[in-house]
């Protein structure tokens, strides 16, 4: 057999689709992310945290359930203290709509927004693989001599950090959610932690396209990896850093901040504020201690402010979308 | 005169990588070429003699002294690095400026041999505003060697210089490059293009893998090679006679027809006798001869024959 | 064809280079350096290390506004963009011209690796108080527009923070650009470790932090004082500190330029 088939000629071959096209870039780009140690120590940490969330949520699971594990263990150190338990238990085991959803709800919150940090780190390690060594070693030319277009190219870029995002953010809360119902005491679980996954999901993944897109055009500002990495940097240690000017000076200079940007989001997408509220009403005792937190004077949970975060957001988006389109045009 | 460059015992290793494997030569005075395949480890030597890099154990020494941070030396060296890369925002002559008052030269001195150097490299006067980044590779190769040339060097090492260079650019190049030796500077010239080399250099060093396999000139080089035959081509009008004629004067070990046209392949039994007795051989023959070519003594043969 | 040999193109009143002196060689370096600084690629960068921050200050910082305008110049200015500015700057300085490939170009020159490297330091140094006199100046405006009575008072503080500041994190940076291709990451996690987390805590050896010692320095503003409840008692003792960091960050780059190869090749991306 001949070592090469003459007869080939690749224009007469079955082309595969524009999707497996994109996702070939996509996954060449997060492979070339996952080679550096760093990125695989992020998403490895970030899977660390969800086994601590799946613990907290089992913790949570089995206080909702007369004689679990933690009812008996409370009877052990004091047999007061299982009466209250047990009071508190068979009350939440009724309204498992409130105590399950709740729990779930501020606890995803939690974690989601936690995990913004590791989000940003990774996006800052994938900067350098999305446009800028494509900038800097003329493979756009390359790419421009494939069967793809530019839109093509940005949608199969833009899988790279969604692909890096969902290792270290999307992928964590999804199998904490998992993991955790199905060590929860029952299937109900599952039905009623319906509202926060789907909250945590409507957020990541607003925030994982956010991301992207920002991602995208810092990447494309230069053909120099520290350009790219500095300018990423310089945005989110400035912006972290004008936070608490916003407090002093005018509030808007918060929304600079892309964390705080990340955080706000995550609080027009889950509203803790409600479930909290829930909780200060209508769980005996535990609201009690709620209410008086909330009594504070400057209470923890201000109302979502909604219509200075979605500009703000779209505002990045719009100059990381003109940044993109500006030099990535084909020559 | 003495050797301009010394090199005992030399080895580089990068980790577990071997550049330079245990070598020792010398590179004499005039124009020398530095051949090898990729990997020979001819851009590490380039290295080591520039002061870039440092030896991993043995010594080279250039004009007696050791290249590495060794500025008294390093005003004698000059140097053209094989890649392209150039300063992106600086323009020709504001980079000669620059780099010429790092070599010593005064201000005004180092912009005027800037422009005069541009003028000898043959770099047209309208492309000079230009930025170095929107040179072409051709352009990039003459502002590097004129770079080299700035502090007026003894010894002149160049990697690759005619990468790039189209024909009539190699030419020029070829062509500065003998004034420069004929002026009395020494140089050093790695090169793929072995022709040209062949053309320009009087003395090889030939590296592979590491090790230097054979220096000298081109006669010296082809008598040190182990089972090393001459070889000429003859275009006749009868091939089959003149083979017959010298195959029984017992000068040839061995002949060969072309299938087609008029051309005869011959192997020298040895040279000094063959060419004592050749033209009487021909004379006696009475073939008429129309071309001969000693393939033998091309760098290229001698070239493959060590590396092989 | 014209001869370049030596000998016909080297008459007696063009003779050949010695080895240059300290003037010609920092001279050298700085014309291949401005032009990378000026050039007009770089004018977003150049414009925005220049406006940027004075201008986010006077759009953000309302009237009269005092305790928003020291915390800007305190906390973001010299807290934070001197130090990372610095760290890019200094960072990059043989960094990129390793990853430019073009350092063969100035370490094949006759002068020796420990001048070349401080020339360097000093142009980039150059650029930086530049930068540093800009932005303390247009900031002393945005504080004369803005009506803020500390502004004049506290400008001349500012102006030297950004000196001493240059010169010490300049000078850090260089060593860190030196270490590692990731110098911006090192320098990171230094600001973390050292410059906040060890200045801040209070320990025997908190005075490697050279933010502490700035911050020092602008406490001899009764308004920063007051504000921030920091002493001024150590300034004097923290210019030197910060003289003599700078001093041994120049050493230690000098003889690790001295010492270590750099390989373009190395710096392949991974």
């Amino acid at each position: 057999m001949a070592l090469h088939d003459i007869r080939y000629r690749h224009w007469e071959g079955r082309h595969i689709g524009v999707w497996q096209r994109r996702g070939v870039i996509a996954f060449s780009g997060l492979r070339a992310c996952l080679q550096n140690r760093w990125t695989r120590y992020l998403v490895g940490f970030c899977w660390l945290t969800a086994l601590v969330y799946v613990g907290l949520l089992f913790c949570i699971g089995q206080l909702l359930v007369a004689d679990s594990i933690i009812v008996e263990w409370a009877a052990n150190l004091n047999p007061q203290l299982q009466a209250f338990v047990r009071a508190l238990t068979t009350w939440l085991e009724q309204h498992p709509e409130i105590s399950v959803r709740v729990a779930q709800g501020l606890l995803f919150y939690h974690y989601a927004t936690f995990l913004i940090t590791a989000a940003l780190v990774a996006v800052a390690l994938a900067i350098p693989h999305l446009i800028t060594r494509d900038l800097g070693s003329h493979a756009m030319v390359v790419y421009a001599s494939k069967a793809i277009n530019r839109f093509d190219y940005l949608v199969g870029k833009a899988g790279v950090v969604g692909g890096l995002l969902t290792l270290t953010w999307l992928g964590p809360v999804l199998a904490s959610w998992l993991l955790g119902n199905l060590l929860a005491p029952n299937w109900n679980f599952f039905w009623h932690s319906r509202v926060p996954l789907g909250h945590a999901v409507l957020f990541i993944l607003a925030g994982m396209a956010f991301l992207s897109v920002l991602a995208l055009g810092v990447s494309a500002v230069s053909s120099r990896e520290k350009a790219t990495v500095g300018l990423y940097v310089a945005l989110w240690l400035v912006g972290s850093a004008l936070e608490p000017l916003g407090d002093i000076s005018r509030p808007w200079v918060k929304q600079l901040s892309i964390r705080y940007d990340l955080q706000q989001l995550a609080r027009v997408v889950f509203q803790p504020e409600q479930d909290l509220r829930i909780a200060q009403e209508k769980v005996p005792i535990v609201g009690e201690v709620l209410r008086g937190f909330g009594r504070r004077p400057r209470a923890p949970w201000p109302p979502a402010p909604a219509a200075t975060t979605w500009p703000a957001l779209a505002i990045f988006a719009l100059l990381s979308t003109g940044v993109i389109l500006t030099r990535t045009k084909p020559e | 005169m003495s050797a301009i460059v010394q090199v005992r015992e030399l080895s580089r290793w990068y980790g577990i990588v071997m550049g330079l494997n245990h070598v020792s030569f010398e590179i004499g005075p005039g124009l020398v070429g530095l051949v090898g395949p990729n990997g020979a480890g001819k851009s590490t030597l380039i290295q080591i003699i520039t002061g870039q890099f440092r030896p991993s154990s043995g010594t080279l020494t250039v004009f007696g002294e050791v290249p590495w941070n060794n500025p008294r030396l390093l005003r004698r060296i000059g140097y053209c690095p094989e890649r392209e890369s150039l300063p992106r925002d600086l323009g020709p002559v504001d980079w000669l400026h620059g780099l010429g008052r790092l070599s010593g030269l005064r201000a005004t001195e180092a912009r005027a041999r800037a422009e005069r150097l541009l003028e000898k490299v043959r770099l047209p006067r309208e492309h000079w505003a230009k930025r170095l980044s929107q040179y072409s590779k051709g352009m990039r190769q003459r502002v590097k060697l004129a770079q080299a040339l700035l502090h007026d060097p003894e010894f002149l090492v160049l990697d690759e210089p005619m990468n790039g260079l189209d024909p009539l650019g190699r030419q020029e190049m070829a062509h500065v490059l003998k004034e420069l030796a004929a002026g009395g500077t020494h140089i050093l010239i790695s090169s793929h293009i072995l022709a040209e080399l062949e053309a320009l250099c009087r003395e090889f060093v030939i590296l592979n893998w590491g090790r230097v396999l054979a220096s000298g000139t081109r006669d010296t080089l082809r008598t040190d090679v182990q089972g090393w035959s001459e070889q000429l081509q003859v275009r006749c009008d009868q091939p089959e006679k003149l083979a017959r004629v010298l195959f029984d004067a017992g000068v040839l070990r061995g002949f060969q027809l072309a299938p087609e046209g008029d051309w005869l392949h011959l192997e020298v039994r040895d040279p000094e006798v063959f060419y004592q007795r050749w033209l009487e051989l021909l004379l006696a023959s009475g073939v008429v001869v129309g071309e001969i070519r000693s393939e033998s003594r091309s760098l290229r043969q001698i070239f493959d024959k060590v590396t092989a | 064809m014209t001869s370049l040999a030596a000998p016909n193109n080297a008459p007696a009143a063009d003779p050949k280079p010695g080895v240059p002196g300290l003037g010609s060689s920092l001279a050298g370096l700085w014309v291949l350096s401005w032009r990378g600084f000026f050039a007009w690629r770089r004018a977003p960068l150049w414009l925005a290390a220049l406006v940027a921050n004075p201008l986010l200050a006077w759009l953000s910082l309302p009237d009269g506004e005092s305790t928003g305008f020291l915390h800007w110049n305190v906390h973001l200015y010299v807290g934070l963009l001197m130090p990372l500015y610095c760290l890019v700057v200094c960072g990059a300085m043989i960094r990129d011209e390793v990853q430019d490939d073009t350092l063969a170009f100035l370490v094949t020159r006759p002068l020796t690796r420990a001048r070349l490297y401080l020339g360097k330091y000093v142009c980039q140094l150059a650029w930086l108080q530049c930068v540093f006199l800009v932005n303390g100046l247009l900031l002393l405006g945005v504080g004369l527009l803005r009506d803020i009575p500390e502004a004049p008072s506290l400008a001349s503080r500012v102006l030297l923070a950004g000196i001493l500041a240059a010169l010490v994190y300049g000078a850090l940076g260089g060593v860190f650009g030196l270490l590692t291709r990731r110098y911006i990451v090192l320098g990171l996690v230094y600001g973390f470790i050292v410059e906040v987390g060890i200045g801040h805590i209070p320990t025997n050896i908190n005075s490697l932090s050279m933010l502490r010692h700035l911050q020092d320095l602008l406490a001899g503003h009764p308004a920063v004082q007051t504000r921030y409840d920091w002493s001024a008692d150590g300034s004097g003792t923290g210019v030197l500190i910060i003289l003599g960091t700078t001093l041994t960050a120049l050493v230690v780059g000098a003889v690790l330029f001295t010492w270590k190869e750099f390989h373009a090749s190395h710096e392949a991306l991974k």
